[in-house]
């Protein structure tokens, strides 16, 4: 066993908190594909207008006063009631894809094919630099896990783990 | 600081074996050794402006996301090397320029099934349901086990997140995992680690053009300068590390970035991370309370008098009076599944 990496690792779970609040009126960001804003705060509700989808702003009106798990905002004129858990704090923000080149907003970055890149050829030559077998192995090992999370991360079962904790997608 | 590092950088060159400065030292001449003098001064401080002229715009250019996944990579690399081996199983394939071959022919690079991998399939599907909420979603999200009898945690830039296996044996239910994992997709969100890699390559940018520019011009050459002004024009135009095919170069930039890396985040930083660590928890419906209590499990650390991180209780209190206060219309969740069966694999090791 070896010692864990000096004082990168030892700081990674050192940390402050603070305060800081959503308003009624602040937007919230849609965080899954395909949400349905309802009628009522009840997953058989009825849908009103049309699915709401990731990183589409809605304006937080505030929880349902009998079911918490349900939160009502406004949406391109429309008032009604979506999952908590579909809800997120979080605007998507742009990436810039490559130094020097322009941002990109967020949904042409999820549909560029960056969530799927494997260690990089840079990875790869600084750790075979040398024969090194404890860098070499270090960086096969980052490939191997990079592509199970790939496989077992699917979106099917992050939206099984999200219905689970919050019934959301 | 900087100004400091170029002025020992500056005097080691000058005081090099065989310079000019050194012949007119021991020739005796108070005139000669006045003038070399100024002339070596002049030519470090035309040097200095010429690099900061050159590199400080670097300061002001975001590092985009494939040198980010690059950087990412190198310095998971380094941490995991140092650290022990992933906590997997089944690794068919131990050279990683042929695994990245495979995958260019779209070939699949696999585990077997098992519960060694599938405590990684656990973690991962855990930590990319919680970057969902965050601001950088589409991330390549890579969560791994490494073991190690250390309890902690730490993240790269581009989206890797490393638990050791003493940690999760701390852990007693999902929701604390989560809080971890929260904390850590924060500090790559907010990009800690990117900006001090951006740091590094500008010190770097700095040393090397300084080096280069004093060797143009008829300064002090030692070998120490010489090594330094090789990677000058490594810096002309986009450094683009993520095709960077000397290792020597990438090396230049890691010695640095190492020690920027094991510098603590500041205050400011911490507060942000966790900031958004508990939002990703409390809208994901996890009861956030028990990632204060696998915290206050942990025991006292950080704190004190010039600490750059503060105490355990400090943050405690705080993400207790945020939950219970800020966050209280959604920090309703109860969810804390059993971690039990996915941790099982973990009795088997150290």
């Amino acid at each position: 066993m070896k010692r864990l990496y000096g004082a990168v690792a030892a700081a990674a779970l050192l940390g402050a908190s603070g305060a800081w609040a959503v308003k009624v009126g602040d937007n919230l960001y849609i965080k899954a594909k395909g949400v349905k804003l309802l009628k009522e705060a009840k997953a058989t509700g009825a849908p009103i207008g049309k699915e709401l989808n990731v990183g589409d702003a809605v304006v937080w009106k505030g929880p349902d006063a009998k079911d918490k798990t349900f939160h009502q905002v406004e949406v391109g004129g429309k008032s009604g009631f979506v999952l908590m858990s579909s809800l997120s704090p979080n605007k998507p923000s742009p990436e810039i894809p490559e130094t020097g080149k322009p941002p990109m907003d967020a949904k042409a970055f999820a549909s560029s094919g960056a969530a799927t890149k494997a260690l990089t050829p840079a990875g790869v030559t600084y750790a075979k630099d040398g024969d090194n077998p404890s860098t070499t192995a270090a960086a096969a090992e980052i490939i191997y896990v990079e592509q199970h999370n790939i496989a077992k991360g699917t979106p099917t079962a992050i939206a099984a783990k999200a219905k689970e904790l919050g019934g959301g997608k | 600081m900087k100004a400091l590092r170029i002025a020992t950088l500056s005097l080691l060159s000058v005081f090099a074996p065989g310079c000019a400065l050194l012949s007119a030292a021991t020739s005796g001449n108070p005139g000669a050794i006045k003038a070399e003098a100024d002339r070596v001064a002049a030519l470090g401080a035309n040097a200095k402006a010429y690099a900061e002229g050159l590199c400080d715009p670097m300061l002001k250019q975001e590092v985009g996301f494939d040198e980010e996944r690059a950087i990412g990579g190198v310095v998971g690399v380094q941490l995991i090397s140092e650290s022990g081996h992933l906590f997997l199983e089944g690794l068919a394939e131990k050279d990683p320029a042929k695994l990245n071959e495979t995958l260019a022919k779209k070939e699949a690079v696999t585990l077997p099934d098992g519960a060694i991998n599938d405590l990684t399939a656990y973690v991962s599907i855990v930590g990319r349901n919680l970057a969902r909420y965050s601001s950088r979603p589409d991330l390549p999200w890579t969560f791994a086990v490494i073991k190690n009898d250390t309890v902690n945690a730490f993240s790269a830039p581009g989206g890797y997140v490393v638990v050791t296996t003493a940690l999760l044996k701390k852990i007693t239910n999902e929701a604390q995992l989560a809080g971890v994992l929260g904390h850590e997709i924060g500090h790559v969100v907010h990009k800690h680690s990117l900006i001090k890699y951006r740091d590094a390559k500008h010190k770097q940018c700095i040393a090397a053009n300084y080096a280069a520019h004093l060797i143009e011009h008829g300064g002090p050459n030692s070998p120490a300068t010489a090594e330094l002004a090789k990677f000058a024009k490594k810096f002309e135009g986009k450094v683009d590390l993520d095709k960077e095919k000397d290792a020597g170069f990438i090396k230049f930039i890691m010695k640095v970035l190492i020690g920027l890396l094991q510098s603590a985040n500041d205050k400011e930083s911490e507060f942000q991370t966790d900031k958004t660590g508990l939002e990703l928890l409390v809208f994901a419906g996890y009861d956030a309370s028990e990632y204060e209590k696998f915290l206050v499990s942990l025991g006292s650390q950080g704190g004190g008098i010039g600490a750059s991180h503060p105490s355990t209780e400090d943050r405690v209190a705080k993400l207790k009076a945020a939950r219970e206060g800020d966050l209280k219309d959604f920090a309703t969740g109860t969810a804390k599944p059993d971690t039990a069966k996915a941790f099982a694999p973990l009795a088997g090791s150290k």
